[in-house]
């Protein structure tokens, strides 16, 4: 092929989000004519996140799965964007695309971290709570230990419901969650299938708390020097497979579900999001490097 | 000469001396927190992640000061005497270029690491990218004077080495 | 340039004896430097970026709890207590060399560390009492093996960390095997003293209060390895933090016997980091070489060849026990377990093996390695500190050579050894 790009990211490849990456790639190869080759590095075989990013900064022809938590160490804003409680609805992000509050943002990731955004809008999946018991108010998960990604909003946010954040290895989650070195774990369901979960734990809550939007980058410099039509690919196709992973997320939930309830999980839908959602609304204030009133606009983007 | 690799010897066990009781103190401490005071500190693992690096390529000098990283001597050792000398320059010239090459490159990722914050403390990953330009620079440097023949050369082939398994 | 040139230039560099970390960066660096896949500058990200895994902290400190133990007098206790147990039999120092390895390893987890210990302080005495020199080295470098298997391990814990296998699993897995060839071990010393008449260390069998002094001078010591089990199977911490605590311990214990002062800081500090810094930079190394393999998808590329010899498990499973006394034959054990671990792995959870079990397997065969020439570091350490020749050595070895590879294959074909315990508990 005439352009060789590897896409690399740390899921599972046996979680949806590998199902959508090979529809970009077999797309971006059927309408390129082959001119453009994408091969997939699942599991984290190219490096951790911040790593993909920085071989990204540095030039290397790599696509890589970005969430705005990523994103924000460059431009603050896109932090936003992965807070709690954010969106009742995960096909209410497509009212952000196109506004001059995302172009901007966008912009500046270009200029200011040479890091192209191709597209945002794929659901990762809602984030849900693994425990013993089930989680409905924010008293019920109280000083529980829950283990989180290294990431500020994370952490502040359970902060914020009460909880006592605490950092493992993802691949030591199971291990730790069935010793008890914490309480509880969150993550999208199919993640939480992957990693068997389940099978230490038998309560999922289904919080929501975090929508869980992730995306395509691309290095702005590679991506420039790229023929025009083949940019419109990428970014069309990547936008594109964002549907067909945001669709496929919504429509796969209840089978997700099923197929946990199958193995003996209980679900505790009954969650009082409106507490969760005032409890965790001081998070929106923890960071002072955003744009002033930044949340305020995006609310009433995604309000209207 | 030899007196200031000394000197640089005992830096460099210093420096990763503390950061070895650091690493000790920040689990210790990631441990207690989790049990006793009312948040765990979530910034432990983080720091001796940063620490760790400092230990690995410090440590990794003062070892090559001693020669004491593992070889495997065996394929030489049957050449004859002259053989083997001509293959240790070359060994030496061989280590000597790829170690300055690599400190350059440790310099050039230092600097893109100013901007990659580490996810909680927000420390600048220059400070990680920091230890493995000083330990290649180290490392070229007394690689540079052993083959000049101004500290003199300690290793005498099959000489074991700690560490493994 | 060839897709296969950095391996060609890993194998010319080991051959010429470059230090093996080097030789593995150098060779990682010419693929970032010729292929144009990547800013050359990456090399540098991938070779440190191994530094910020937490699972691979446990290293240092477990290498700083042996170091710990032998300052602060705990070593010295636990052969007491072992010698108060075994003591009385034929050829009772040797079975308190295969003891003590036992009892240490449940605190320890270098095999390097615990041969060089017990040649300085064991084959002495075993010399003075009348043992054959090169037996003593022998059992000294074979028991050590042990001490590996037995929880906490590093071998276990770089395995884990470079196939992406619990660290905690490994540990419980470790725990039967380990007591097993610590069976198999004193049942062949015990043969071999049999016919060569080796006298006890005691002449009679130590009493039941003498017993009891020995063991409440260790009792202390003792909680050591029951607390790692305990507390991570309990999940009062994971196997890094469990190093830390053995650590802060082994600190408090040493204390209590008066026998740790604050000039021991500075050895202390500096064994663990040379130690520690030798094995992480090779893991560093590897980290950038298995870059730009997984970037050629070499072990993919492995994994097909080898599933198209077979797909049967014990098979396979032999055939990778072959390949690995190979390996072990020319690259050192640690360096080999780096090397081959992310790419065997991946093999084997094809084939329906458990990871848990191939790693038991895995870290036993590149182990014994290291007490078999051409390339046994165990027995060149030990060698090295007894003044026993390597032929002398080689010819006492042979009983335990022929116990360890028979260890091997239980462990191979039973994976119910291995895999009981993880199973029961977690
Ligand atoms: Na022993
Ligand atoms: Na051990």
């Amino acid at each position: 092929a005439e352009f060789e790009i590897r896409l690399g990211h740390v899921t599972s490849d046996k979680e949806p989000v590998q199902q959508a990456i090979e529809e970009f790639a077999a797309n971006v190869e059927e309408r390129s004519e082959g001119r453009v080759d994408i091969k997939i590095f699942a599991n984290g075989l190219l490096g951790t996140n911040p790593e993909v990013y920085e071989q990204v900064r540095a030039g290397a022809p790599i696509i890589t799965v970005s969430d705005p938590g990523y994103l924000s160490d460059f431009v603050a804003d896109f932090g936003v964007l992965g807070g709690p409680y954010l969106m009742d609805d995960p096909m209410q992000f497509a009212k952000l695309e196109g506004t001059e509050l995302y172009d901007n943002m966008k912009s500046r990731l270009r200029d200011e971290a040479d890091i192209e955004l191709l597209a945002m809008n794929w659901l990762f999946g809602s984030r849900h709570l693994i425990a013993d018991k089930p989680v409905s108010n924010p008293e019920d998960i109280a000083g529980m230990t829950v283990r989180t990604p290294p990431n500020a909003m994370w952490v502040k946010t359970f902060e914020a419901m009460g909880a006592r954040p605490t950092q493992l290895p993802w691949t030591e989650v199971y291990s730790g969650l069935s010793a008890g070195v914490v309480d509880a774990a969150e993550a999208p369901l199919p993640s939480i299938y992957g990693a068997k979960l389940h099978e230490v734990k038998k309560v999922i809550s289904l919080t929501g708390h975090f929508k869980g939007f992730t995306g395509l980058v691309i290095n702005a410099d590679y991506f420039s020097n790229l023929p025009e039509d083949i940019q419109t690919i990428l970014s069309e196709e990547a936008l594109a497979a964002g549907k067909f992973m945001t669709s496929l997320m919504i429509e796969s939930q209840e089978e997700w579900i099923a197929k946990l309830e199958a193995e003996g999980v209980t679900f505790n839908r009954d969650v009082n999001t409106a507490a969760f959602q005032k409890k965790t609304a001081s998070v929106y204030k923890e960071f002072p490097a955003w744009s002033d009133g930044l949340y305020d606009n995006v609310r009433a983007i995604l309000d209207n | 000469m030899q007196r200031l690799i000394r000197v640089l010897l005992t830096l460099e066990t210093t420096v990763a001396g503390v950061a070895t009781a650091g690493v000790v103190l920040c689990v210790i401490w990631g441990v207690f927190t989790r049990y006793i005071t009312a948040q765990p500190a979530v910034w432990t693992a983080e720091l001796s992640g940063i620490l760790f690096t400092w230990i690995v390529f410090l440590g990794a000098t003062a070892a090559f000061h001693d020669d004491q990283h593992i070889r495997v001597s065996l394929l030489v050792d049957i050449l004859p005497i002259r053989a083997r000398r001509v293959i240790r320059v070359l060994v030496d010239l061989l280590m000597i270029a790829f170690l300055i090459y690599a400190a350059w490159l440790s310099y050039l990722m230092m600097l893109k690491g100013a901007t990659r914050p580490s996810p909680i403390l927000r420390i600048p990953f220059s400070l990680v990218y920091l230890a493995p330009l000083l330990g290649f620079g180290l490392m070229a440097f007394n690689a540079l004077l052993r083959l000049v023949g101004l500290v003199p050369d300690i290793n005498n082939s099959d000489a074991g080495s700690e560490g493994a398994l | 340039m060839s897709e296969f040139f950095p391996i060609f230039a890993l194998l010319l560099g080991i051959a010429i004896g470059m230090p093996v970390a080097f030789a593995i960066a150098a060779a990682g660096l010419l693929f970032f430097v010729f292929s144009g896949a990547m800013p050359s500058e990456v090399f540098v990200q991938r070779l440190v970026s191994v530094t910020h895994s937490f699972p691979l902290l446990a290293v240092p400190l477990f290498i700083m709890t042996g170091v710990v133990m032998n300052f602060a007098g705990i070593t010295q206790r636990m052969m007491n207590f072992a010698e108060s147990l075994t003591g009385h039999w034929v050829g009772g120092l040797a079975q308190v060399n295969v003891m003590l390895s036992t009892l240490l390893g449940g605190v320890a987890g270098s095999a390097n560390a615990d041969a060089a210990m017990q040649s300085k302080i064991l084959v002495p005495e075993m010399t003075r009492r009348g043992y054959d020199p090169a037996f003593s080295s022998a059992v000294t470098a074979a028991s050590s093996v042990i001490s590996v298997i037995i929880p906490p391990g590093i071998g276990l814990i770089i395995y884990g960390f470079m196939g992406d296998v619990s660290i905690g699993r490994l540990f419980l897995a470790g725990i039967v095997p380990g007591l097993m060839l610590c069976m198999l071990m004193m049942l062949t010393v015990g043969l071999i003293a049999k016919r060569a008449k080796l006298e006890p260390a005691y002449a009679h069998r130590a009493t039941g209060r003498e017993r009891l002094r020995a063991l409440r001078g260790a009792s202390l010591a003792l909680m050591v390895p029951f607390g790692i089990v305990i507390g991570i199977r309990f999940g009062f911490f994971t196997p890094t933090e469990a190093g830390a605590m053995a650590v802060l311990f082994s600190t408090i214990v040493g204390l209590i016997y008066r026998e740790l002062h604050w000039r021991d800081i500075q050895p202390i500090l500096q064994q663990t980091i040379q130690a520690t810094a030798i094995v992480l930079l090779i893991i560093c190394a590897a980290n950038a070489f298995g870059f730009y393999m997984t970037w050629e998808e070499i072990p993919k590329r492995v994994a097909d060849g080898m599933l198209a010899l077979s797909q049967n498990p014990y098979i396979l499973l032999l055939l990778i026990n072959l390949l690995l006394i190979g390996v072990g034959m020319f690259v050192e054990g640690t360096a080999a377990l780096i090397i081959l671990a992310p790419i065997l792995v991946p093999v084997v959870i094809q084939v329906g093996i458990d990871p848990v079990h191939f790693g038991i397997v895995m870290v036993l065969n590149l182990t014994i390695a290291g007490v078999t020439p051409p390339l046994g570091t165990l027995m060149f350490t030990t060698c090295a500190i007894t003044g026993v020749s390597i032929g002398n050595f080689i010819r006492a070895a042979v009983p335990f050579y022929i116990m360890l590879f028979l260890a091997l294959m239980i462990l191979t074909f039973v994976p119910a050894v291995s895999l009981w315990l993880p199973d029961l508990w977690m």
